[in-house]
């Protein structure tokens, strides 16, 4: 083995101190890296633009909400509530959060299939174009031309664009596999592998049964329910979930506690998460045995839930301590925190007796954030503390900022989910409560005792998007190269020695 | 492939048919650093990717048996559960409360044009066309008039009279037609209170054979027990007022109950 | 689980699974529901009129599902009943329509029945025009981007809204008159299409 200079010094000294490693090995990261660094440095700057616009349509949502007359009092088209609200919806699940969860994969993907990233343009051109897409849908929606089915507001002729670009993610995936190191696969790659299958599926039915050859009556608000929930069940949740799993490890360095939990969490959840768009639907004009099947399914999510939770304490326990030093490790178990808690709060929500208070309610506008934001989004920024500096080649310039943009999210996401649940379970119970034969409360007044929560929402959003800017400011140094150039990671404090 | 002997994992070995690139990579990164990263020094360069841990891999604990125990009770529940609430697998049927609340009788096929015809032709005695007329009145009334004056007819305090127990429901029919035909608006008594607000016309959207089922429904519910309305009783009224424009007040509906339309 | 094959066949399966379950068996046990027809060859529920069926897509576009409800669900349950937003919904009573907004919250009311209850298309129309006018507390947006206010030409337009019903800021200078757009007119025909005062076998009361 050639030694080059201070390099090999450096990797021999790590190579005392942590199990299990190689200079060899560190030297095919590098190399990986370097093949991976343009596509997802493009996937993950757009995405953080389009978080940064997404939380400004939320911010002008939440405002009118509490305030409809602001700003043009219903003057402008594109300004007005309704717009902002599926505008806010598409520009952060299709522009940010699929986007980041496509660059991590793709990055990830690279790493576990321990190849270098084959056929860069097909992933570039699916990028370019999967945000064309994402540009055109939401000033068409803007343009008022949304089809105002929820999740699929963008117009069948921009879910073409992005399932043609989504296809072509997939079958880079499967080229990567094709050209994979042999070995075991790694519990991320099955569910980045199941994602990047299912989503194409799930997204042709959606569109071809709702718009293209529309299905009867009530089937429709099945299929877009079953779509809703898949898309984040069998979407989002395991790119989120591949992550963690595998930076969890990665950062502690040490194996993932159990591979028979891993592998009992993955299909359990793969079996019975497909099953639970129903439960969106509960007392609706659907047939009473499909919303029990769903509610039965969401019950059993209890299964997956409770094994990948348990998976991943068992991984950290003995390591918290980490948390304190991580941005990474922070993040993405605030985030793994998040999916048990959020996943809990989901099944309670489809058993039919606590249904009937929150449904309809903004309780499943807060479940909602805690699932996509405080879940998802929080293990993405994990993720892309850990990635960037590698892409980059530099560190991150200030771990003051990175703190900034946790505790944003951390205190932010927390009052947006108490102002939602109490707002939600007060309008639940006053639409309850019975006074004799008329109901106790006038529809008006419960959207009147809605209104402080909804305020301190709009509070919360702020924090939020104060985070979101100091996170993209700092993304934006790093990609200028004004990172901290130095071989010292940037951490919230200087570990301890243990 | 030999395997790593901490954890019984097969790793790559190096020596793994590389190709040329993948060589030079290996054993030269700097060759490579030199294009992308030109004047930063390779330790910098390298920082991230060479403190880092290896990838992770798998632990292989067993899973715990109360763990298992927990699946298996979940899933014994949700097969009860499925038992339980699927009505065997009926589409006519949306709520667990269909038996309690008198469910379709036979589980005939659903969605069949035809059948309700049969039933129709069926009702031909005055009681069940009595019920017929109850039943779509009933849904009518609710879904029109009770946001206003409620489901159980107690309207609105202070806003919206009630029709139980007001003698404008319950007395006599050619007053009653008039109010519903063409709304009413100013001040009124309805069962010894006073109102004054203003009710739309609802002649022009609800058709002769509705109206009759939401009055025989209205005068026949919460202790109300006035005679039936037939359809004919209200198209006779619609054409004896049919140039009419206005809402009536309580004083014209007054004198109207002194001298019936012809 | 080191082979691919058998993670997508795994990954086929149960996906297919709920596929099957949640998109395929209902769509041939209740994917082709028929109206009800009476003796008097009424139809339940019965065909939308007009431009209420160019509505659905002005009522999709411009996001009224996002704070607006179109499902009754049962009344023991649930306090729905009590609000007079009509009887229980089922099925059959989305077949006539094109594209269905069951929706999922209630910052509003119910709108399952809305066109039965405010039958009166120019009440919708000034109520989009100005919630708060009629709705004092009421948090719904204004919609006048759907209203454009032009000066009377001859003739005052037929469709012109009511100004007398408006409040003084809202009336348009002397000479001038406000007037829906063709979308706002479709929006209303809509508006005015949901009603399920009819009665249904499968609608236990
Ligand atoms: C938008 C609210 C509203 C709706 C909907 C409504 N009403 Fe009324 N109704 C009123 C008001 C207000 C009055 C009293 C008017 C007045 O004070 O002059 C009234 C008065 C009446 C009266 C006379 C007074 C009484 O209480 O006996 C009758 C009868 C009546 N309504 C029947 C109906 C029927 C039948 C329907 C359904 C087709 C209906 N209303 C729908 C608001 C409504």
């Amino acid at each position: 083995m050639s030694a080059i200079g201070t390099e090999t010094t450096l990797g021999q000294e790590y190579s005392k101190v942590v199990p299990n490693y190689s200079v060899e090995d560190a030297a095919e990261r590098s190399e990986l890296d370097a093949s991976t660094r343009l596509p997802v440095l493009l996937y993950l700057g757009s995405s953080i633009f389009w978080l940064l616009v997404g939380t400004a349509f939320a911010l002008v949502a939440s405002f009118k909400l509490h305030d409809p007359a602001l700003f043009d009092n219903g003057m402008l088209s594109w300004l007005s509530w309704p717009r902002m609200r599926m505008a806010h919806l598409n520009a952060v699940a299709y522009g940010w959060a699929a986007t980041a969860g496509v660059g991590v994969a793709i990055w990830l993907t690279s790493r576990l299939c321990r190849t270098t990233l084959r056929y860069p343009a097909i992933v570039i051109v699916a990028g370019v174009f999967w945000n064309i897409g994402v540009a055109i849908g939401i000033t068409a929606i803007l343009a008022g031309q949304s089809t105002g089915v929820e999740w699929l507001e963008f117009p069948p002729y921009v879910g073409a664009i992005l399932f043609a670009s989504f296809g072509l993610i997939s079958l880079w995936t499967l080229l990567m596999f094709w050209y994979r190191a042999p070995g075991h696969i790694y519990v991320s790659q099955w569910y980045i592998l199941a994602a990047f299958f299912w989503f194409p599926w799930l997204y042709a039915t959606a569109y071809l049964l709702i718009f293209v050859f529309p299905v009867q009556g009530v089937l429709q608000p099945i299929t877009n329910w079953w779509y809703g929930h898949n898309v984040l069940g069998l979407w989002f949740t395991p790119l989120g979930l591949a992550s963690a799993y595998y930076f969890i490890p990665k950062v502690i360095g040490r194996p993932v506690y159990s591979y028979y939990l891993s592998a009992l969490g993955f299909w359990s959840l793969a079996f019975f998460y497909s099953w639970n768009g129903g439960h969106h639907l509960i007392g609706g004009p659907i047939p009473l045995w499909v919303q029990t099947v769903s509610i039965v399914a969401s019950v059993m999510m209890i299964i997956p839930v409770a094994v990948t939770a348990i998976n991943h304490h068992m991984t950290l326990t003995g390591n918290f301590h980490l948390l304190l030093t991580s941005p990474t490790l922070r993040f993405t178990v605030f985030g793994a925190m998040c999916y048990t808690l959020v996943s809990v709060q989901g099944m309670s929500m489809a058993i039919p007796s606590l249904n009937f208070v929150t449904h309809f309610t903004h309780y499943t506008v807060g479940h909602s954030h805690l699932g996509l934001y405080s879940f998802y989004s929080s293990i993405m920024f994990g993720a892309m503390y850990y990635i960037v500096p590698r892409l980059a080649q530099c560190e991150w310039p200030s771990a003051g900022l990175i703190k900034l943009h946790f505790w944003c999210v951390f205190y932010g996401s927390a009052l947006m989910f108490v102002c939602l649940s109490v707002a939600g379970v007060t309008q639940g119970t006053m639409w309850l409560a019975k006074n004799g034969d008329l109901p106790a409360y006038a529809f008006i007044d419960t959207v009147q005792a809605t209104l402080p929560y909804l305020i301190g929402r709009s509070v919360a959003g702020v924090i939020l998007a104060l985070g979101h800017v100091a996170f993209a400011y700092h993304f934006m140094l790093m990609v200028l190269q004004m990172g901290k150039h130095t071989d010292k990671p940037t951490l919230f404090t200087e570990p301890t020695k243990a | 492939m030999k395997p790593d002997t901490e954890t019984n994992l097969p790793v790559k070995d190096p020596s793994d048919a590389l190709v040329p690139e993948e060589h030079l990579a290996e054993h030269h990164p700097e060759a490579k650093n030199a294009d992308y990263a030109e004047g930063i020094d390779v330790t910098q360069v390298h920082g991230a990717i060479l403190r880092e841990k290896s990838d992770p891999h798998d632990g292989q604990e067993p899973i715990p048996v109360w763990i298992i125990a927990i699946c298996l009770g979940v899933v014994l529940w949700g097969g009860y559960y499925l038992g339980k609430n699927t009505a065997n697998f009926r589409p006519d049927i949306f709520d667990t409360h269909a038996a309690a609340i008198g469910g379709p009788a036979a589980p005939g096929a659903p969605g069949a044009a035809g059948d309700t015809k049969a039933e129709g032709a069926a009702a031909d005695s005055p009681e069940k066309q009595l019920a017929a007329l109850m039943k779509e009145g009933k849904s009518a009334y609710g879904s029109i008039c009770a946001s206003c004056h409620q489901a159980g007819g107690g309207g609105q305090p202070g806003t919206y009279p009630p029709l139980a127990g007001s003698e404008w429901v319950t007395g006599d029919s050619h007053v009653l037609i008039p109010i519903v035909l063409h709304g009413v608006h100013g001040p009124m008594t309805v069962a010894g209170a006073q109102y004054n607000n203003n009710m739309q016309a609802w002649g022009p959207t609800i058709k002769d054979k509705k109206m009759a089922a939401i009055l025989t429904y209205i005068r026949q519910s919460w202790g109300n027990n006035a005679s039936p309305v037939t359809p004919e009783e209200v198209g006779k009224i619609r054409e004896a007022f049919k140039d009419r424009k206005t809402q009536w007040t309580e004083a014209e509906l007054l004198q109207l109950k002194a001298n019936p339309p012809k | 689980m080191n082979r691919l094959p058998t993670l997508f066949l795994g990954f086929i399966l149960t996906f297919l699974s709920a596929w099957v379950g949640l998109i395929a068996v209902p769509y041939f046990q209740f994917g082709n529901l028929k109206p009800e027809v009476t003796e008097d060859n009424t139809y339940s529920p019965p065909n939308p009129a007009g431009s209420a069926i160019a509505g659905e897509l002005v009522y999709g576009a411009n996001g009224c599902v996002y704070c607006h409800t179109q499902q009754v669900r049962n009344k023991i349950d649930t306090s729905d009943g009590q609000y007079g937003w009509g009887r229980q919904t089922v099925a059959r009573d989305y077949i006539s329509q094109r594209r269905i907004f069951l929706g999922t919250m209630r910052t509003g009311p119910d709108l399952a029945n809305t066109g039965a209850s405010k039958s009166e298309a120019m009440w919708q129309h000034l109520h989009l025009y100005n919630p708060q006018h009629f709705v004092g507390a009421s948090i719904m947006p204004s919609f006048r981007y759907l209203y454009v206010t032009q000066k009377i030409k001859g003739q005052r337009s037929a469709f012109a809204l009511d100004e007398s019903r408006l409040p003084p800021g809202d009336r348009p200078p002397a000479g001038y008159e406000i007037v829906p757009t063709q979308d706002a007119r479709d929006l209303v025909a809509y508006l005015l299409s949901l009603n399920r005062s009819y009665s249904l076998k499968e609608v236990k009361e």
